[in-house]
């Protein structure tokens, strides 16, 4: 029975992983592609406390922690830049953005 | 005064023209209504190196010391080498320093006059103080590198001189040429530099002098050699004399000065002071002798045909400087030196009357277009009389006794090349040169001084600064070597032959030297004569004689262009040395290195043109391809 629990969650795992990581892709409203990069980061935190059930050991709960830790980091830096892309170009659609383009 | 002061004397000789020329050089661009202080400035400097240069020469002339030196300071040091600045005077360098600033000193004077109208005068007495300067550290320098420094610096004032007047393009290249072909010497100077210090390990004439005896026989040949190819770019031998007869483009100042009476004999003086080298190379002396001859008969034989008074005056020079390396081919390096002073004399007051008269003609130099000009001209035809009657040979006229000590030294040295004894063939040739420099020597004479007049313009009487030089110089051209001749050989005598210091009426009981003057002076007396017959009083016979000879007219032709030699070295080295450059450059330096660099920039922009099609500015494409290159990162780990 266990087994197939550590599959459900695998899954839900990797479908939330595709829908962020297509969000990332698709989308050009920066706040939405931030979501979306929360959303992978999450669904790799699941994965990680999905094995640490599965083996019963404690490595894979603490890591999830450092990457929660680091995504509030993250959050926070990144929230900073799309404030100061959105002073500099009044958008936040990273298709006004493309000063770089070759 | 003490013994301090007495030898700094020695370097003031030196600076106070370095002084003159630093000062001129800061006067540049000044108010133009002042230009005329510039040469009298200048000769001013050059007056008091002359009498500080006479006080010490009384000193050594008078036996109380047998030289005097005095260092500046040390210039730089390496290990065990140390070269100072210092400078020595012992009897060669101060009679060379006396002709250096004392002849000088009366072309400064001249060129005040010469210079009289010209706008940039301020200019030209500064190249002239600094040659003098140059000049000076060469003659006195007491080791071979202040002496390197000197030679090069009066090539480079030479170079300015020559293309003083350098809007006109005839005269930057005619310096251009003068400065190329000197540094092919120069080259052989330097490398004969290297090879005395590479076996003595010293610069120092004096202990060049003593330790000569440890140099093994090959390398004192070498550096011999070397030396002497030095002196061929700087004194005009054959192949490098070229430079000289184009560098009478130049002020006639200049030409007397640095082209006739100092730098031109700078060689010959350097092979004197080195003599000790080569009296241990005698298969160096040998070449000398040849190269000397051969240069003497060249040039001589090209002046028979010139038309422009200074290129006459210029082969004429080349010619004698070929009779002083006979001199120093035969071992007599004091007679060479003798009749570089005798030469500096006559052939100065040559050029400067030459000049005078160019000046008083108008800026003529074409002697077709002089003619009667000493009714004119009185004192530049008294003085241009006496130079040539001192150049020509004939009796007790200084060049008289200069050259026939030279003919006399080449007859009775046996000089041996390939294994035959040759002097007497380079005798012969010696006194036929003689008698050519007699035959345009007066053709000169006559052209340009009797008959009567036929330019346009009408001639006049230079100033008396132009006139005063000439005519002091005239006084020891014919002078000199009557009264001072052996006094002068006995003074320098100690380099080169002993058999040659017994005096002139020890030899001319030797019934051979004897029987040589007499041939020697009926030869000049001949030239003198025939010449005079033949300009003086038949001109047409010249033209009607080529009119009727073939062999005649080609002669003449190949003596006008100078035996094509200019030519020649065109076709022979410039020419390919040209073509050979130009493939260089396209194929090395334009196909292969510009090729590579220009092609890598070609490449990679090349390579942008493509690449940079990915950056579109769209972050969710450059995220697909981050993702995609994850992928494919994974997928290629998996499927290893």
């Amino acid at each position: 029975m266990a087994i197939e629990v550590t599959e459900f969650y695998l899954l839900l795992s990797a479908v939330l992983f595709t829908l962020g990581a297509l969000g990332v892709m698709i989308r050009s409203n920066t706040i939405v592609m931030f979501m979306c990069v929360e959303l992978m980061l999450n669904a790799v935190n699941l994965t990680l406390v999905t094995f640490s059930r599965q083996f019963g050991e404690v490595h894979g709960q603490v890591f999830v922690f450092f990457v929660m830790a680091v995504a509030a980091a993250e959050a926070a830096v990144g929230l900073a830049i799309i404030l100061a892309v959105f002073r500099n170009y009044f958008s936040i659609q990273t298709s006004d953005v493309h000063d770089l383009a070759g | 005064m003490g013994l301090l002061e007495q030898n700094a004397v020695l370097a003031l000789i030196p600076l106070m023209p370095l002084v003159g020329a630093c000062l001129l050089g800061a006067s540049l661009g000044g108010k133009p209504e002042r230009h005329w202080q510039s040469g009298w400035a200048a000769t001013i400097f050059s007056a008091t190196s002359f009498i500080a240069a006479i006080s010490l020469f009384l000193k050594i002339h008078g036996g109380d010391v047998s030289s005097i030196q005095y260092g500046l300071w040390q210039w730089f040091s390496s290990g065990s080498l140390s070269v100072d600045l210092a400078f020595r005077m012992d009897r060669l360098a101060g009679v060379m320093t006396l002709v250096v600033t004392g002849v000088g000193s009366l072309i400064h004077l001249y060129a005040i006059g010469y210079m009289d109208h010209d706008e940039h005068r301020p200019r030209f007495f500064c190249y002239l103080n600094l040659f003098l300067f140059s000049m000076l550290l060469l003659v006195l320098g007491d080791n071979l590198l202040v002496m390197f420094v000197g030679w090069e610096g009066v090539g480079l004032c030479s170079y300015l001189l020559i293309g003083f007047w350098f809007k006109d393009m005839e005269n930057a290249k005619a310096g251009q040429k003068a400065f190329v072909v000197n540094r092919i010497g120069d080259a052989g100077f330097l490398l004969g530099i290297f090879t005395i210090f590479w076996s003595l390990g010293t610069f120092n004439f004096l202990e060049i002098e003593n330790q000569i005896g440890l140099m093994p026989d090959y390398l004192i040949l070498a550096a011999a050699l070397l030396m002497f190819v030095g002196a061929i770019g700087k004194s005009a031998q054959i192949p490098l004399y070229v430079w000289l007869p184009d560098a009478m483009a130049g002020p006639t100042p200049v030409s007397a000065l640095i082209h006739a009476a100092t730098m031109v004999t700078a060689g010959v003086y350097m092979i004197t002071r080195l003599s000790v080298l080569y009296l241990a190379a005698p298969e160096a002396l040998a070449v000398i002798a040849v190269v000397g001859t051969a240069t003497a008969l060249l040039a001589a034989t090209v002046a028979l045909a010139q038309n422009d008074i200074k290129k006459v005056l210029a082969y004429s020079t080349v010619s004698q400087l070929g009779y002083m390396f006979m001199a120093l081919g035969a071992g007599a390096f004091s007679n060479g030196i003798y009749h570089v002073v005798t030469h500096a004399f006559f052939k100065a007051c040559l050029f400067m009357a030459a000049g005078s008269v160019i000046v008083g003609c108008h800026h003529q130099q074409d002697m077709r277009q002089f003619g009667g000009l000493r009714k004119s001209m009185p004192l530049t035809f008294i003085a241009y009389l006496a130079a040539t009657f001192a150049i020509t040979g004939l009796p007790y006229g200084s060049g008289f006794f200069s050259k026939d000590a030279i003919l006399w030294a080449v007859y009775s040295k046996p000089i041996v090349l390939f294994g035959t004894e040759i002097q007497e063939v380079l005798w012969a040739i010696g006194l036929f040169t003689a008698f050519l420099t007699a035959f345009y020597m007066t053709r000169s004479l006559v052209m340009t001084f009797f008959g009567s007049y036929r330019g346009s313009e009408h001639p006049h009487e230079s100033p008396w600064t132009m006139t005063t030089p000439i005519l002091i110089l005239a006084v020891p051209s014919l002078f000199f070597g009557w009264f001072y001749g052996e006094a002068l050989l006995q003074f320098i005598g100690q380099w080169g032959r002993e058999d040659l210091l017994v005096g002139h009426e020890v030899l001319a009981a030797n019934p051979t030297y004897h029987l040589l003057e007499m041939i020697s002076i009926g030869v000049a007396l001949s030239g003198v004569v025939l010449s005079a017959l033949v300009y003086g009083f038949m001109p047409s016979i010249v033209g009607s004689m080529l009119k009727a000879v073939a062999l005649l007219r080609g002669l003449h032709a190949a003596l006008l262009n100078k035996w094509w030699v200019d030519e020649f070295y065109d076709a022979v080295i410039i020419k390919p040395l040209r073509v050979f450059s130009n493939t260089i450059f396209t194929v090395i330096d334009r196909a292969l290195i510009d090729g590579t660099v220009n092609g890598t920039g070609m490449f990679v922009v090349a390579n942008a043109e493509v690449t940079r099609r990915m950056h579109n500015g769209k972050i969710g494409s450059y995220v697909m391809l981050m993702f995609a290159g994850m992928l494919a990162a994974i997928v290629f780990w998996i499927v290893l």
